[in-house]
C-alpha cells in the first residue's frame, strides 16, 4: 500500500480510544434513545429529508452534490419489535449500514460484500451482537466524512459499531470479532486496491486497540454474504452457491 | 458473430426492446429538444404516459390542479425525474429477472443496472465527455446480454460453470471458452436486434473489455460505472468481481483513487434515498 503512511498517521492520533468504553457507559447512564436498547435492534441510515437521491437530477443538470445530504449514523433508526421478535426474520444490513441487537435470536446478514468489508462481533454473555458493512478504509476529507454515513468508513463505522455494543452492555474482553468481504477486481486497474485498503484498514485499528479478529475471509474475486447468529454467535459466509462457518463456539 | 445472432433471431422468447426508454434519454440528453418531441416520444409507450401523468399529478410536485395533459406533465417533472419514470417502467419489464444464470435474484440485476446507469450519468458530468442521458442509458443497458444469456445456454451449465470457475479466472474469458460468446458480446447484438444505434452497442460490447486503441469515452465510462458497481457488490452474483478493471480507460477518464472513493460513496447515498432495500 503506497500511503501506508498516511493512513497510520491518520491512526495513531485517535486510534487509543477509539474502541473504548466511554465515562458516561461507565457511570450506567442510559445515552438518549435508547429506552429499550436492551432488545431493540439499532440501525443507521441517512435522514430521509436530507435530500438523498437527487445526483442523477444534479448530475443531469450538470450539477453535483456539494453537501448537504447529511450526516447519517447520528439517527438510530427503531425497527418495529413485532418485525424483529418474529420467527425467520433476518435482519439485513445494506450497504455502508449496520445494526446492533441484543436479546434476540434472529440472523443479521448483509449480502453481496464486494470490496466492502463486513465486521460481525459478538459478546455471548451480553447476548449483545451486531454486523457492520462499510465500504471504504476512510472519508479522503473531512468535509466528505461530514456528509455520509459513519458506516460508509472503516475509521468511523468500527468505532461505532463497538461503542453501540458497549451501551447495550458487551465489553471488550468478550468480544469475538470476524471480518469478511474486501474482493478485488481483475487487472491492472486493481491497483486502487480498495477491497486490500479496507481490510487493512480494519486489521490496524483493531491491532492498535488490543482486538483480537478471530476469523476472516477476504480477498479474492468471489462475492460473499455474511451472517451472524445471534442465538449462537456462529458467523456463516455464503460464497459461491456454497455456505461455510467462519466461526463458531 | 453471424450464428450468435442468427440464435437470438431464433428464439421464441426475449425481452421486448427498451426503444422508448433510449430514445427518451437520447433526445434529454441533448440541449435544444422541445417538450413536443419528449411528448411524442412517451407517447409511443401508454405504460410509460401514464406513469408521467400519475408522477406529474402527485402530491410530490405541489400540483394544484390536475392535468391530462402530457405536454404540461413533461413540463412539470423536468429532464431528470422523466427518465426515472423511463428506467422504472423497464423495471416492470425484462431487466427485473435478468441474471439468474449468474445466481442473481429477482431485481438485483435491475438495481445493479440502475446504480451503474448513475454512476454513469455522474462519471459523464463531472469528466464532461460524453452525454449524462446516453450514459444513463448505457449503463442501464450494460448487462442485457446477461438476460439473454438465461435463454442462450442450457439451464444450469453456466451456473456450473462459474461454481466451477478457478479464482482468478476472468468471466469474459471463461464465458466465451466455454460457449463461443461472452454476455456482453451478446447484449451488443441484442441491443442491434432492437434497433439501438451502434454507439450504444459497442458501449454494451466493450464495458468489460474497452479498446485500447480508440477508445471511445462512453465506453470507458459504461466500463468504469460497472466497476464502481461491482466493488459495491451490485448485481454481484457468481461471476464475483471476475472482471478486468482497465487501468487505461481509467487513466482516460482520470478516475483515480479519490475519485473513485468519490462516485462509490455518492453512489452509495444515491441508492440509499431511492431504495431502502438496496
Amino acid at each position: 500500500m503506497e500511503d501506508d503512511g498516511t493512513l497510520r498517521c491518520d491512526l495513531l492520533s485517535e486510534c487509543d480510544d477509539l474502541l473504548r468504553r466511554s465515562d458516561q457507559e461507565t457511570l450506567g447512564r442510559a445515552p438518549k434513545g435508547h429506552a429499550h436498547a436492551g432488545q431493540t435492534p439499532l440501525r443507521w441510515k441517512l435522514r430521509e429529508s436530507d435530500g438523498a437521491g437527487r445526483g442523477i437530477e444534479n448530475a443531469l443538470s450538470g450539477r453535483i452534490p456539494k453537501s448537504g445530504l447529511g450526516r447519517a449514523g447520528l439517527e438510530h433508526r427503531m425497527l418495529n419489535s413485532n418485525k424483529t421478535t418474529s420467527k425467520g426474520v433476518k435482519l439485513s444490513v445494506g450497504i455502508a449500514d449496520m445494526v446492533v441487537v441484543k436479546g434476540c435470536n434472529q440472523e443479521i446478514i448483509t449480502h453481496a460484500l464486494g470490496s466492502c468489508v463486513g465486521v460481525t462481533i459478538f459478546d455471548p454473555i451480553a447476548g449483545v451482537g451486531g454486523l457492520l458493512h462499510y465500504m471504504l478504509d476512510r472519508p479522503r476529507t473531512e468535509a466528505r466524512a461530514s456528509e455520509h454515513p459513519v458506516a460508509m468508513y472503516a475509521t468511523l463505522g468500527v468505532p461505532e459499531l463497538f461503542r453501540e455494543a458497549y451501551k447495550l452492555g458487551a465489553t471488550k474482553e468478550r468480544m469475538i470479532v470476524c471480518a469478511a468481504g474486501a474482493a478485488e477486481m481483475l487487472g491492472h486497474g486493481s491497483a486502487l486496491k480498495i477491497g486490500k485498503r479496507n481490510q487493512v484498514m480494519l486489521r490496524k485499528l483493531l491491532w492498535k486497540n488490543d482486538i483480537t479478529l478471530v476469523a476472516e475471509d477476504t480477498g479474492g474475486s468471489d462475492a460473499r454474504t455474511m451472517s451472524l447468529s445471534m442465538r449462537s454467535g456462529a458467523v456463516d459466509i455464503h460464497c459461491r452457491n456454497s455456505r461455510s462457518t467462519l466461526w463458531t463456539p | 458473430m453471424d450464428s450468435l445472432t442468427e440464435r437470438l433471431r431464433q428464439l421464441d422468447q426475449l425481452p421486448a426492446e427498451p426503444g422508448v426508454l433510449v430514445e427518451l434519454s437520447v433526445a434529454l440528453s441533448q440541449l435544444e429538444v422541445s417538450s413536443a418531441e419528449i411528448e411524442r416520444i412517451i407517447s409511443l409507450d401508454s405504460a410509460l404516459a401514464l406513469a408521467v401523468l400519475r408522477r406529474s399529478n402527485s402530491a410530490a410536485y405541489g400540483a394544484s390542479s390536475c392535468t391530462s395533459s402530457l405536454c404540461d406533465a413533461v413540463t412539470r417533472l423536468g429532464k431528470s425525474d422523466l427518465l426515472r419514470i423511463a428506467a422504472a417502467q423497464l423495471r416492470e419489464g425484462p431487466l427485473d429477472d435478468a441474471g439468474r444464470s449468474y445466481g442473481l435474484h429477482s431485481g438485483e440485476a435491475w438495481r445493479a443496472a440502475r446504480a451503474g446507469a448513475l454512476a454513469a450519468a455522474s462519471i459523464g458530468t463531472r469528466t464532461d465527455l460524453a452525454a449524462p442521458g446516453v450514459c444513463f442509458t448505457a449503463a442501464l443497458l450494460r448487462d442485457c446480454g446477461k438476460l439473454a444469456m438465461d435463454y442462450l445456454v442450457a439451464v444450469g451449465e453456466l451456473e456450473s460453470a462459474l461454481i466451477a470457475r478457478p479464482a482468478d479466472a476472468n468471466m469474459i474469458e471463461l464465458e466465451r471458452s466455454a460457449f463461443g460468446f461472452d454476455h456482453a458480446e451478446v447484449g451488443a447484438e441484442l441491443a442491434l436486434q432492437w434497433g439501438l444505434s451502434i454507439e450504444l452497442a459497442e458501449a454494451i460490447r466493450h464495458h468489460h473489455a474497452p479498446p485500447s486503441e480508440g477508445g471511445c469515452p462512453l465506453v470507458d465510462i459504461v466500463h468504469c460505472a460497472d466497476a464502481v458497481c461491482s466493488m459495491l457488490g451490485l448485481g454481484v452474483g457468481l461471476d464475483g468481481l471476475g472482471y478486468p478493471l482497465d487501468a487505461d480507460a481509467q487513466g482516460r477518464l482520470g478516475l483515480g483513487l479519490e475519485e473513485m472513493y468519490f462516485y462509490m460513496s455518492e453512489l452509495a447515498v444515491e441508492l440509499e434515498g431511492l431504495d431502502p432495500a438496496c
